[in-house]
Formats: C-alpha cells, structure tokens, sequence
C-alpha cells in the first residue's frame, strides 16, 4: 500500500507515496531545508491519522514545535525521541530522552535506537517516523549505520511504521553514502542549484527529471521562477494575473496594459513569479524584453473574438513560446457569446486548451496546474 | 554558491553607507529579484519586475533614437528618486535615494558597485 507525502508531485514521482512499513532516505545537500521539508510529510501523515514519531539528534523538541507551528503544520500527538535536550543541559521532557550526556558516539547511537525501538512497541498503530537525522551518528561508521538500519526494517513491518531518514551529505565517501542508501527502500535526493543567480531546491527521485521547490508560509511548494502571460488586446491578461495572485501590480493606462502587469502566487503547493504583457501591437517590442528566461507561457484569447486568434498565434511566436511548455486560456467562457472550447481547440489547432473567466475566477488554478505539469514533466 | 549572495548583500549593505541611499536591489534583467535592501514595505518583488521593464525599454530607446550607449534612469518624484543602471549583461542594480541626494556621488559609487556585480554574477 502507498501513503501519501502531502506533497503532490513527490507522490507523483514516487508513483502514488511511499510505502507503508518501508524505510525512505532524505538525502540533502547542505543548502536544503531538509528538516522543514520532512516536516510537512509529517503534517500530512499527521493529519491522515497516523501517529508521529520524531528523533532529533540537532534540535530541542521546543525549536521543531516551534517551526512547525510557524507553518500552520500538524504536530498533534508528536512523540519525541529527544537526543539533543541533555546534552544541551536542558531538562528532556519527554519519556524518551537520552537522561544524561554521552560523548561517546557508539553508546549514544545505541541509546538511540533503544529509545527508538520501545517507542515504536509502545505505540499502537500507523507510525511515521522521522530520523532527524544520521550523520550526528556517521562518526560510527556507515558500515554500522547501514547494518543497523536494515535491521530495523523486520521491525517497521511488525509495528506498521514507515520511516524517513534524514542525511545531509558533507562531502562523505561516495561508498559510505551508497551503504546507507542500501539499507533503505526509497531514496529522495534534496539538492540545490544556481540559475543565473536564482538557488533553487529540488528534490530528485531516480533518474526522473528534478522537481524545483520552495518552501513557503503554504509549506513546500513547486517553485516555477517565472510565467509569462500574453495574448492580445483585451483578453482579459491583467485580470487573469491579478485572479492568479496574492499580489499584483500593473502598469496600465486608459485601461490597457502599457508596460507589464507582475504578480506572484504563493498558494495551493506552487510559488511563482508571473509577467502579463501588453496586447496591443505598438508594444511588441516589450514582449521581448519581458519574455526573457520565462519557463512556460500562458497564452490568453478571447472566447467572444474569433478574429484575434491569429494575432493571439503570432503573439505565441513572438515570445518564443512553442519552444517551452505553454497553455492556452480560452477566456471570458461566461459571456453568452463565448465560442465553445471544442470550436477554439479546432480553430487555433493547438493542444491545452482551458477554458477560463477570470472575472469570476474559473478555470485559472486548473489550467495554471496543467502548465505546472508540462513544465514538471515526469514521465 | 551562497558565497555569491553574501557578495551582492555585502555591495548593498556598502551602498547603504552612502547616506543619501535609502535602499537598493540588484535585480536580474529578466525582472526577478536576487538580492533586496529595500525598506521592508516596499514590494519588492514588483519593484524589481518594473526596474527591468524600465530599464529594458529605456535601453530599447536609445538604441532606437540613436544617441549612443545606454547609461542609467533617474526617475525623479516629489518625495525622492531611484535610479537603475545596468549591472552586466545579466542584471541591473537599483538604487533608492532621498530627495536631496548628491546624485553625482551616488552615481560614481553605483557604478563601482555595478562592475562589482557584474564580475560576482
């Protein structure tokens, strides 16, 4: 059986979730946010029932909740196997802690699992587990680790748990780091990279393609730096960036767009930065400027106006659109004159086409989620 | 990698000391944002989408009136101006000035920090 992630596109990539009672690796870089990333799975799972266990070797269980609620995510019921409170000199509140300070590395990652292992006796149930995170314990040797964790895996299917370790990679051995790797089921790489100045997270599954994130006040969401949005003159291209958005300014005069219309969305598990365009001709040589390193292109036409389709085509062109993905909204569908999205599909003769009001807020997230999906290719 | 973003922050950070600057961005020349310190009401985000819009056109501009290379904009309002000079071929860097700013100062120092971004990036 698979469960869900709560992040959409990772259950998409993993084929439906992660196995229940099976053992996954977070693998990061050191740039990555993984411990918020792992935080939301577990809200997700949290919040489908199931009971959560969290290990923290890092940080006090007070900083996690702390983070946590800062999201707005679930930690309802969260047990902690609390590593870290005594050997900060605090007072572990919870039943399973490390009572006192080990320095040795061996002994502490033993304790470790002790605690780790009665909690997951104690509690009856479905258990995610959250391993937070092992390379406090690389010191023993991944050998050990690795040995130790396949072990563990007997025990998941006994007390229907699934578990997530956590493991940023410091420039360890890439033998080491294939030992721990084989000692799970699922292995997820989290990875940053640098785009013209813009770091962008990712998290990679196999050889699929990398899916960019951002991790926001929404939790973690597909990070598209930028869409550009064009068609021509009335359409309805500014409404439709200000519907889409949080935020949105435009630079329009006399009731058309003159410059730009910006928005940003942050909601509903996608972040990204939108660009509208003029329509009117006399701006064209704009569509270039702001058409510059745009990922995908929402290409708006107007429903009731048959006649501008090729103009609304041309524009597609100018903007270099049929070379990245591209949607096309066929808006104003309220108006009791609107052409019927079959009669659209067939006139332009081009795919993706989604039927839109942006006055009345119809269609737009649907169809800004088909872009998403041509953009995250993932099969 | 990060090192980079502290570069650009630092620039900003040493722009900042010029007094007459009340905040500045570098801003990439497709309109998204890469660094900000611009007094945290602003939004900044927008800011940035407009500085490449402006500079892009004013670009496009010149080049269409035939009046050499392309320098800078001063944008000049009641309460203050800001200007946007281009900072290699890949970014602009946008300064926030008070109204009675010592432009030609303000000039000489964003153009250093320019070439400093444009090497960085």
């Amino acid at each position: 059986m698979k469960i869900s992630t709560g992040i959409e596109k990772l259950d998409e990539v993993l084929d439906g979730g992660v196995k229940s009672n099976s053992s996954v690796l977070l693998l990061a870089d050191s740039l990555v946010d993984k411990s918020s990333f792992v935080q939301h799975i577990l809200s997700a799972r949290i919040l489908d029932n199931d009971k959560g266990i969290y290990i923290t070797t890092s940080k006090t269980p007070t900083n996690i909740i702390k983070n946590m609620y800062e999201y707005g995510w679930e930690y309802k019921h969260l047990v902690f196997v609390d590593c870290i409170s005594s050997t900060l000199k605090e007072k572990p509140k919870s039943k399973y802690a490390l009572k006192r300070k080990i320095t040795k590395l061996p002994e502490a990652f033993e304790e470790t699992l002790k605690l780790f292992k009665q909690a997951l006796k104690d509690l009856k149930g479905f258990k995610i587990v959250i391993f937070d995170s092992l390379e406090t314990f690389m010191g023993v040797g991944a050998e050990n680790i690795a040995e130790e964790m396949k072990e563990l895996k007997h025990l998941f299917d006994d007390t229907k748990t699934t578990c997530i370790f956590l493991l940023t990679d410091w420039g360890y051995e890439k033998q080491e780091i294939k030992k721990i790797c084989n000692a799970v089921d699922t292995v997820v790489n989290l990875g940053t990279v640098e785009k013209k100045l813009l770091w962008m997270n990712y998290f990679q599954f196999d050889e699929l393609p990398r899916i960019f994130f951002q991790i926001t006040q929404t939790g973690v969401g597909l990070y598209v730096p930028k869409i550009l949005i064009t068609g021509p003159f009335h359409s309805g291209k500014s409404s439709t960036v200000h519907a889409l958005s949080e935020k949105a300014v435009s630079v329009d005069r006399l009731g058309t767009t003159i410059a730009l219309d910006h928005g940003y969305i942050e909601k509903k598990g996608i972040v990204c930065d939108i660009f509208g365009t003029p329509g009117q001709e006399r701006f064209d040589w704009i569509l270039k400027i702001l058409s510059r390193d745009t990922w995908g292109v929402i290409l708006v036409v107007d429903s009731t106006r048959p006649e501008t389709f090729k103009r609304a085509k041309e524009m597609l062109k100018e903007v270099k659109g049929y070379e990245i993905p591209f949607v096309i909204f066929a808006n104003k569908q309220d108006l009791g004159n609107a052409i019927k999205l079959e009669e659209i599909k067939k006139r332009l003769g081009l795919p993706d086409v989604v039927g839109t009001s942006a006055t009345k807020n119809e269609g737009l997230e649907e169809g800004l989620k088909l872009l998403f999906d041509k953009i995250f290719k993932v099969k | 990698m990060v090192e980079k973003k502290k570069e650009l922050e630092n620039i900003l950070k040493a722009l900042e000391e010029i007094g007459d600057v009340v905040g500045s961005a570098v801003v990439r020349r497709d309109g998204l944002l890469i660094a900000s310190a611009l007094p945290s009401e602003v939004n900044s985000k927008s800011v940035a989408a407009m500085a490449a819009a402006i500079v892009g056109t004013s670009e496009t501009s010149v080049k269409e009136l035939e009046i050499g290379g392309f320098n800078q904009v001063i944008v000049n309002a009641s309460n203050g101006q800001y200007v946007s000079i281009g900072a290699g071929a890949e970014a602009i860097l946008v300064c926030l000035l008070r109204k009675s700013a010592n432009l030609g100062l303000v000039l000489l120092e964003m153009e250093r920090s320019a070439k400093k971004i444009g090497r960085i990036i």
